[in-house]
């Protein structure tokens, strides 16, 4: 369970704006955020529905560092109060279609930085952002030989000679 | 120090494989024995795989509208069907009987002469196919012509049909006329 800290209603500012939450990340860093701007998040959703149902707001520890969690609130804060239809717990995954603009522009970081944004999208449910994640990995790996796939995904290759000569075994299975 | 992209859920992994083409799909399968496997387990893939090996695309009303076990076995028992050139239906066409061969099909239409007297007339009809989910359509007949009759050509994507009559051709049916 997470620390108890008091995030009472002392935090909320007037004229409807809607409640705070504490993020803590991983450095230890305490973010305040908006409650309406994360509700993107499942994972942070369900934790508000929490706190509605014990009365009782705490900060929410998150295993990801600061640098990665301000990446993800500017990107829930940018579409905030949008609908996105990937974010529909029923929708199909988004497969080939283009990535957003801003999305791209967004998503325009390192490959190291693009899997921990993907992993902490996954983390707090936000299925938008892992998908549009995975398009832009796609992109990275797209029309590379298989030398540099193995580059891009971090893996090496472990098949035996005999293996990697047989296609049968390599293909389809 | 770089991380492997193999640490991720397997669910992503599948998300970022169902973002490429099937080719840099195949290719990713020789980069590893894990990503090998994930993409063989994982049936999502295996249809994008084998649908794109059968030469076909997911039909107008998107690829989400059967179960993806289901597709692929469609697509298993059409390439089957074909291998081992089976019969898989028999169709009957009452309101057709009487019409003289040849009948002329392309794509998944054809076109029947019916003689009466010494009119004839064309009945074209979409056939129906339980391997390709394709419903039987009546389409349409022409008005009957007493034109001598030889023969005829469909090429239903040039929306053009040939009808000999053993002294030029009638083009159906953007228009009609004598070649």
């Amino acid at each position: 369970m997470p620390t108890i800290v008091s995030v009472d209603d002392s935090t909320v500012p007037g004229e409807g704006s809607s409640r705070l939450l504490l993020l803590v990340s991983s450095d230890n860093k305490h973010i305040v955020v908006e409650e309406d701007i994360m509700s993107r998040s499942r994972f942070i959703s369900k934790q508000v529905e929490g706190f509605e149902a014990t009365s009782q707001r705490h900060a929410i520890l998150l295993p990801f560092s600061s640098f990665v969690l301000n990446k993800v609130i500017e990107y829930c804060s940018h579409y905030r109060g949008y609908y996105l239809l990937e974010d529909d717990p029923d929708a199909a995954p988004p497969g080939r279609s283009p990535v957003r603009e801003w999305d791209q522009e967004f998503l325009d970081v390192d490959r190291n930085m693009l899997l921990r944004i993907i992993k902490a999208a996954h983390y707090l449910e936000i299925k938008s952002l892992v998908g549009s994640c995975a398009r832009a990995i796609a992109d990275m790996i797209r029309g590379k030989t298989t030398e540099e796939m193995r580059e891009i995904l971090g893996v090496e290759n472990d098949f035996t000679p005999e293996e990697e000569h047989s296609p049968s075994s390599k293909c389809t299975g | 120090m770089t991380d492997s992209l193999l640490l991720l859920p397997t669910e992503i992994l599948i998300g970022i494989l169902l973002a490429l083409e099937v080719g840099d799909i195949l290719a990713c399968t020789s980069t590893c024995k894990h990503l090998h496997a994930i993409i063989v387990d994982s049936l999502q893939l295996q249809y994008e795989i084998e649908l794109y090996a059968s030469g076909m695309l997911d039909g107008a009303r998107g690829p989400h509208t059967l179960p993806v076990q289901e597709r692929l076995d469609r697509i298993e028992r059409y390439t089957a069907a074909w291998e081992q050139l089976l019969w898989t239906d028999r169709i009957s066409l009452p309101h057709l009987a009487g019409c003289i061969s040849p009948a002329a099909v392309s794509g998944d239409v054809v076109v029947l002469p019916q003689l009466d007297g010494t009119a004839v007339s064309m009945h074209v009809q979409q056939i129906s196919s339980a391997l390709r989910a394709v419903d039987e359509y009546y389409v349409a007949q022409s008005t009957p012509t007493s034109s001598p009759f030889f023969g005829i050509q469909l090429d239903s994507a040039q929306d053009l049909l040939v009808v000999s009559n053993g002294c030029g051709a009638i083009l159906y049916p953007s228009s009609c006329y004598v070649a």
